[in-house]
């Protein structure tokens, strides 16, 4: 019997060592969830002016009654460019809602006051509050060209002769980010090609562009507007790499990759993001055997060209384009 | 201390250097292993006003294979084991549809009569709390007639009766004799791996144990069992490393009086969960204890147990919590029905025969569960945040052709979910058993039949007003019957029954298990499954049977309709 | 499957299902092993309606083996600068990738008194926890191969395969000699040195590492043992062979002391499954002269069809005299003939070849020695023989990548190899002198060679490096990639890596310079008794250099290109009849001078260390099952390129049981 006891002893004296404070739960309050929905802490934003390009982040901070799905909607009053930002949990804070300048819904965002709201799914309150961004985002990268300061001179182009031509930079409220962008378009009724601008490496200080050796994590990134009821426009880019080393791109033997990107779906600026290692040899459009020795080798790019083309027989086709950058280790985040 | 584990195996095997190996024998080669061929017809009818024209209301599937192992003796003291699939899928001529795969290889061998080991795949298993394969819902309650389906699922998972899970990795077992303080204690080291690193983001996670276990003399002994689940640091770019180690210690001791015999048994111990290097997750640990009294007649006819077990919330032991059911995979057999081809989860009729839905690695955390089956110990006796009463009572009468047994459990939640208040579990689960050696005069004829009913019930007064107050009650009831009608030819029988209605909250949780929110359940309805079918047993070891079993189920809440599905199963087994 | 009894049932498993169902049929009523009477059983079946003819004997053998390391670096070494990868912290390999499998169970019959066939089957297990019922790789309908092209797609039986193939053998004996017939899978063939075989040296190299195919041995330290008594350690079939594929027809004890080999199929090097034909054949035509004593005339020729109209072929041949002759127990091993190389791009004519060795007589006070001598023209190749090839840059129609089946682009080292003594290779001529001696509990086995290129063809050496050389191969797993490492100096070949030096002293892209390389192989092997118990040493010299002009001895001096030192130690001890203690320390230096590859920031040539240490255990598990634990501490630096250094630490365990 003596050693039943010391059993029941012991196991008595481990279930006392363990008894832990029951007032704690695991999970959200019951009551909270079934309670009705209160905000305890207004909406509010960190700082009302961002400087983006220094690197301040907006957090906006809020706390309701319980944990419950929200979705946080920042948009510009001139641009018109959208953040939405969405989650579940009881309070906003740092960890959920930092807005760092990055747009959900092209146009990007420029210096400009922003409207913010925050709605949820299962309630109908809307809570606002504002915002102005000081200085827009960076982006990095090596940056080609974002139609802010002009034409560059180191760039060739050819146009058509063919009705209403409009291969021009225009700097209206329409641009997806700055103040400016370049508007392609125009009817020819001959031919596919409207029209084309050759960037050679040698624009930028060195025969080849500045780009790692490795295709894997090198991403062409374009934005490009499809115009309303027009979705004939087609934009072919082509890539020429210096294979040998002679800084010249000599045809038909070196290799040239190309990207056709057809705006015939939703309207409006759209991100055209490719990795470098993807692109492949067309031949009207088909994927083909290469012509050079068939590696993808960025840092031996020579030259990109940029063709807007359309079937003659379809009419006037236009399509607008802005920032044209290649970046590292991801696509671009606008 | 894992490091030291893995390399400690390897060093045990140094300590022996004693006499030279007994006289070798000619290399025996035997084979063994199981055949099968299999098929089912099935049909599919559904309540509908108007009817289904889009699903295929008749599938046939079936398949033939043969697992052929060799098994290698160069000495007497080692054996080598090495098991080859062949299946060919039901229609495949010319050699399509034929695969081959290896099932199983491992190497068995005996150190000097002293150290036993065992390298490659390995059935293994501990205490309930650090690592034991439960059974899958329903299993135990299921009449014979479809426990002859399940038992192919089963035999292809690997999950066999000793509650043991298959591992690939090394063990190794070795004992002592002492001539004071403990009369013996034997060591049981093991190691495996669980899931290979991808060299990028996935690092090697391995399960090792250690387990001592001691006998003081005739009536005290016990065992300290170290079990862990981690990631071998290095092994790959990701710098987050699970550790989720379990130590228990168990004690138990028996005293006879006159001709009863008392008997206690104590498992406690603790579980740490952590994860090095990431700062965003939580670090658990949390203990258990589980005491059990028995008191037994010397015949053996009657026996009673009671006890009281304590299993704390943040209790994680991943070898004795991982479920063999992955309730969140659909089945392959009519995976959608009506013509909008709603997607069909899973019933009764998969977990009995369709292997697609086993699960068979450790893993960490709390899996998926379904509380129509089990709320109340869906991950075994480690189920966390339970603490209460558990009873038991078995005795036989009519000279041991009858046995009854009883079983009850009444247990609390440890800590509140939502709510300060706690959940109560009730259960109540009676079998009866009757075996007969011969029931006719003149020529021995077997029979048996079994009669099992469980009833399980959840519940949990809301603390305020607004919020619905849980509860959920579940009923199991299964019967069966063989009877040999002719010599080694046997008629069988079942019907097993499901049902279950009431309101319970299903936990929403994150990536590392924190509840973030309750979500609603609402159930109520049932299935059943119940048929017959004629066995003919060429052996103890190869029967074929063809049985003709029909199922059905109806949900008054749910989107499906009522519906059912009528089987014919026809099955050779063969083990040899 | 039939057969309802439920007593040992004889199953086979065998490459594919077909296979399968006719070893059935052949095996239904057999005698197995274990001589358990098997009672005929009824008429089996329908087919074959007869009885089939009993087996004379079936008999498995086979091994099981284990094997796994635990690797951890310090320093993250860069393993390919392309993707910039590096080796992990740590890494776990269970496995062996010198694609030796785990079990292999060799299965053979003899259907007649003197025929038999026999086939293997082998399996591969890496415990990646990936239990399910597809416990190997499932391979689906759609993927699978078309029984008339079982070659495409993916084979069945993800890790389960055939390794040495299906072999048959047919013995003959008739009046005039005993003619053996092997056909089928790979067997194991020898010509002569410069036909047909595979190098073996003078037996120095180090016992610490096992080679994957290294038998168990009687007991566990008769491969020490072995190696102090008579230089070499029991090896396995394949020790000095070539692997071949095809028809091989011996015939042994013809009339006039004649015997032949004649061969035709396919050798390593004409591998691969491209249609176009690609074969070898070839022979020996051999008359004992006496007790040990013979003249054989060799020849070997490898034809491969380059383009798909069968126009352009590639190939070699090579016909040799050989003559061994004992006079006074001095004994002479001549080998001389012609070859030439054709290809669509090349055809440069015949070269001449010869290798002759003298060796005094074995007497027990006195050293013995042996003079060997060889000169090989850059005109003639054979990958088969030991000589390799560094002169020609062999047109490769398929031009399959390193590392496929039949791609032979990087198996050998290219550009002028500074090679052990033995070792010979073409555009060079050499000498060297080895002496084997007994002195008391020493035995000592030395080599001193002095080679020279014929022309200067390249301007690239290759050069190895004994200590860590596993190591090193086991950082690239499964593949044999060419220039990678930090500085893109390294290539991987089968269980080794090499490195290559580049010489700019060419002027203008002509290379004018010859290479000379001197190489000394000291060898002193001890064996005592400490405590009663066996203890032995061995230490393995090897001090090498690359220059430009004639050296009897090695150049320690500015004026080699490379000259690399290494120094190995091994000690076996047994602490009892069922475990063996051993160790190893190995230290190597290898310097460039300025005119070989230089480093930006140091502007100095290489200058690397390279060390090694180890400690293992061999242990007894009973008749034929042997472990064998090893850990190492390993590191290298090169104090020139700063980036190629790594530092870390290695455990193996190996289980190897034979039965």
């Amino acid at each position: 019997m003596k050693r039943i006891a010391l059993i029941t002893a012991i196991s008595t004296l481990l279930l006392a060592g363990c008894t832990r404070e029951t007032d704690l739960f695991d999970g959200p309050d019951l009551n909270d969830l079934y309670g009705e929905f209160n905000l305890l802490q207004a909406l509010a934003v960190n700082d009302s002016e961002i400087d983006f390009a220094a690197g301040e982040k907006a957090v906006f901070t809020a706390e309701f009654s319980k944990n419950i799905n929200w979705t946080l909607t920042i948009t510009g009053q001139e641009s018109g460019a959208v953040k939405t930002i969405t989650g579940f949990s009881r309070t906003l804070d740092a960890s959920n809602a930092t807005w760092d300048g990055t747009t959900t819904q092209l146009p990007m965002f420029r210096p400009e006051a922003c409207d913010v709201s925050l709605t949820f799914e299962t309630e109908e309150e809307v809570y606002e509050t504002s915002v102005s961004v000081e200085t827009a985002r960076p982006v990095e990268g090596l940056l080609l060209e974002d139609f802010e300061a002009g034409w560059n001179p180191g760039w060739g182009s050819f146009v058509q002769s063919g009705a209403d031509m409009s291969f021009v930079i225009r700097t209206d409220e329409n641009a997806a980010q700055g103040g400016s962008y370049y508007d392609m378009g125009g009817e020819v009724g001959w031919d596919w090609l409207i029209g084309l601008i050759d960037i050679p490496g040698s624009a930028y200080g060195a025969p080849t562009f500045d780009l790692a050796t490795n295709p894997d994590n090198i991403y062409f990134n374009v934005l490009l507007s499809k115009q309303p009821d027009l979705s004939n426009a087609l934009v072919l880019f082509q890539f020429r790499e210096d294979d040998n080393g002679d800084g010249v791109y000599t045809d038909g033997e070196e290799d040239m990759f190309s990207l056709e990107v057809a705006l015939n779906d939703q309207d409006g600026w759209q991100l055209i993001s490719a990795r470098y290692a993807d692109l492949v040899t067309l031949v009207n459009g088909a994927p083909a055997d290469p012509i050079g020795n068939g590696l993808n080798e960025p840092d031996k790019l020579i030259q990109v060209s940029i063709l807007m083309l359309a079937n003659p027989v379809s009419g006037y086709a236009q399509a607008l384009m802005d920032l044209i950058i290649f970046t590292e280790n991801g696509p671009l985040k606008p | 201390m894992h490091k030291q584990l893995t390399t400690g195996i390897f060093c045990t095997l140094l300590c022996l250097s004693t006499a030279v190996q007994a006289q070798q024998t000619t290399p025996k080669f035997t084979v063994n292993g199981a055949a099968r061929s299999i098929y089912f017809a099935d049909v599919l009818e559904q309540e509908l006003a108007e009817p289904d024209t889009v699903t295929p209301p008749r599938q046939n599937s079936g398949h033939a294979l043969a697992d052929i192992g060799v098994n290698i003796r160069p000495s007497e003291d080692l054996e080598i084991q090495g098991m080859v699939r062949i299946r060919n899928d039901f229609g495949g001529f010319w050699g399509a549809g034929v695969t081959f795969d290896i099932r199983q290889l491992y190497l068995k061998g005996v150190l000097n009569k002293v150290v036993r080991y065992q390298l490659g795949d390995i059935n293994y298993q501990l205490t309930k709390y650090t690592l034991y394969n439960n059974d899958q819902e329903l299993y135990d309650l299921s009449p014979v007639l479809l426990a002859h389906l399940s038992d192919q699922v089963m035999y292809d998972n690997f999950q066999n009766l000793d509650h043991s899970w298959r591992q690939q990795g090394a063990a190794v077992d070795f004992g002592f004799n002492f001539r004071s303080v403990i009369e013996s204690a034997d060591m049981h080291l093991f190691t495996s791996r669980v899931m290979p690193s991808n060299f990028a983001t996935v690092s090697d996670r391995l399960f090792s144990s250690a387990s001592i276990e001691w006998v003081q003399g005739a009536y005290l002994s016990g065992a300290f069992t170290y079990a862990s689940l981690y990631d071998l640091k290095g092994t790959s770019r990701n710098d987050i490393l699970l550790q989720n180690p379990v130590y228990t210690a168990s004690l138990s001791s028996e005293k006879s009086f006159g001709n009863w015999t008392l008997s206690g048994d104590l498992e406690a111990g603790m579980s740490q969960t952590r994860y090095l290097e990431d700062p965003l997750a939580p670090e658990r640990s949390d203990v258990f204890s589980d005491l059990m009294f028995q008191l037994q007649d010397a015949g053996g006819k009657l026996s009673i147990s009671a006890g009281y077990k304590w299993v704390g919330p943040d209790f994680r032991s991943p070898g004795a919590q991982t479920k063999r059911v992955l309730f969140d995979a659909y089945p392959a057999a009519f995976d959608r029905l009506t013509n909008n081809q709603l997607v069909r989860s899973l019933t009764m009729l998969d977990l009995i025969r369709e292997s697609s839905l086993y699960n068979l690695q450790l893993s960490e955390g709390l899996m998926v569960y379904d509380p129509r089956y089990d709320n109340i110990t869906p991950y075994g006796a480690a189920t966390p945040n339970r603490q209460g009463l558990q009873a038991n009572a078995t005795c036989k009468l009519l000279d041991d052709r009858l046995s009854a047994n009883l079983n009850g459990l009444m247990l609390t939640e440890v800590r509140g979910q939502g709510t300060t208040s706690y959940r109560q579990f009730n259960r109540l689960e009676a079998r009866l058993n009757w075996e007969q050696e011969s029931y006719s005069k003149n020529k021995t004829r077997a029979l048996k039949a079994s009669v099992s009913l469980r009833m399980d019930n959840t519940s949990r007064p809301a603390d305020q007003e607004g919020v619905p107050s849980v509860d959920l009650s579940t009923m199991i009831a299964g019967t069966g019957l063989e009877i040999e009608i002719l010599e080694k030819t046997d008629l069988v029988a079942g019907l097993l029954y499901h049902s279950y209605s009431g309101f319970e909250f299903m936990n929403q949780t994150d990536a590392y298990g924190d509840i973030v929110n309750f979500n609603e359940f609402n159930a109520d309805g049932s299935q059943w499954m119940g048929g017959a079918g004629i066995r003919y047993r060429f052996s103890d070891q190869v029967y074929v049977m063809g049985q003709y079993n029909n199922f059905g189920t109806s949900n008054v809440i749910g989107t499906l309709p009522a519906y059912g599905v009528s089987q014919l199963a026809l099955l050779f087994s063969m083990e040899f | 499957m039939s057969g309802t009894r439920t007593s040992n049932l004889k199953m086979f498993v065998s490459g594919s299902f077909i296979m399968w169902l006719i070893l059935i049929c052949m095996m239904a009523a057999n005698t197995a092993v274990a001589q358990v009477e098997d009672s005929t059983e009824t008429a089996l079946g329908i087919r074959p309606a007869e009885e089939p003819s009993p087996l004379r004997k079936i008999s498995v053998s086979g091994f099981y083996r284990f094997f796994a390391t635990y690797t951890t670096h310090d320093l993250p070494y860069v393993l390919n600068p392309v993707i910039n990868d590096t080796v992990l912290p740590a890494s776990l390999f269970i496995g062996d990738d010198s694609q030796l499998p785990n079990l292999q169970l060799t299965i053979s019959g003899k259907p007649a008194p003197h025929t038999s066939f026999s086939f293997d089957v082998f399996a591969f297990q890496f415990l990646n926890g990936a239990i399910g019922t597809t416990y190997g790789a499932q391979v689906p309908d759609s993927l699978r191969p078309s029984f008339q092209d079982p070659l495409s797609g993916t084979r069945l039986g993800g890790q389960m395969n055939l390794n040495l193939g299906l072999n048959f053998t047919g013995i003959q004996e008739t009046r005039s000699g005993t003619f053996t017939l092997r056909a089928g899978g790979i067997h194991w063939v020898r010509l002569s040195d410069l036909t047909m075989a595979s190098f073996r040296g003078y037996n120095r190299f180090t016992l610490f590492e096992r080679n994957p195919w290294d038998p168990a041995g009687a007991s566990l330290p008769a491969r020490y043992e072995t190696y102090f008594n008579e230089g070499g350690i029991n090896q396995d079939t394949r020790w000095g062979n070539r692997a071949f594929k095809g028809l091989i027809l011996d015939g042994n004890g013809l009339p006039k002391d004649l015997s032949f080999t004649a061969l035709v199929g396919k050798s390593e090097f004409n591998g691969g499954f491209s249609p176009w034909p690609s074969y070898t054949y070839g022979g020996k035509l051999q008359k004992k002269t006496g007790p040990g004593q013979y003249i054989s005339i060799n020849s070997l020729h490898a034809t491969t069809w380059a383009d798909s109209l069968s126009e352009e072929k590639v190939g070699f041949h090579l016909t040799t005299l050989e003559w061994m002759v004992h006079m006074k127990g001095f004994s002479l091993l001549a080998e001389g003939g012609l070859g030439n190389y054709f290809s669509p791009v090349q055809d440069a004519g015949n070269g001449g070849l010869i290798s002759a060795t003298l060796t005094t007589p074995a007497k027990k006070t006195l050293p013995r020695w042996s003079l060997h001598y060889f000169y090989i023209s850059p005109k003639v190749i054979n990958d088969n023989s030991i000589f390799l090839n560094t002169a020609i840059r062999e047109y490769n129609p398929a031009a399959l990548p390193a590392g496929t089946i039949g791609s032979t682009a990087v198996l050998q080292p290219f550009g002028s190899s500074m090679l052990r003594i033995g070792q010979m290779s073409n555009n060079r001529q050499g000498a060297d002198l080895n002496m084997e001696y007994t002195l008391g509990d020493f035995k000592f086995n030395i080599g001193l060679a002095a080679q020279a290129e014929l022309e200067p063809i390249s301007s690239v050496i290759t050069y190895g490096h004994p200590v860590n050389q596993l190591t090193r191969s086991r950082m690239w797993r499964w593949l044999f990639p060419a220039e990678v490492g930090p500085y893109q100096r390294y290539s991987v070949i089968y269980r080794d890596v090499y490195e290559t030096v580049n010489l700019f002293d060419d002027s203008s892209g002509v290379v004018i310079n010859k290479k000379f390389f001197s190489v000394f192989e000291p060898q002193v092997k001890y064996h005592s008794k400490v405590f009663g118990k066996n203890i032995y040493l061995f230490y393995l010299g090897y001090y090498s250099s690359v220059q430009r002009s004639f050296s009897a001895f090695t150049v320690t001096s500015e004026e080699a290109y490379i000259r690399q030192y290494a120094n190995e130690l091994e000690a076996y001890l047994e602490l009892g009849d069922r475990i063996l203690i051993s160790g190893y320390a190995g230290y190597e230096r290898t310097l460039g001078n300025y005119l070989t590859d230089i480093d930006e920031e140091s502007r100095r040539p290489r200058n690397q260390t390279g060390t090694g240490y180890g400690a293992g255990l061999d242990i007894d598990l009973g008749f034929n099952a042997r472990l064998y634990l090893r850990h190492r501490w390993f590191a290298f630096e090169d104090a020139s390129f700063a980036d190629d250094a790594f530092q870390g630490q290695e455990t193996m365990v190996e289980i190897k049981i034979f039965f």
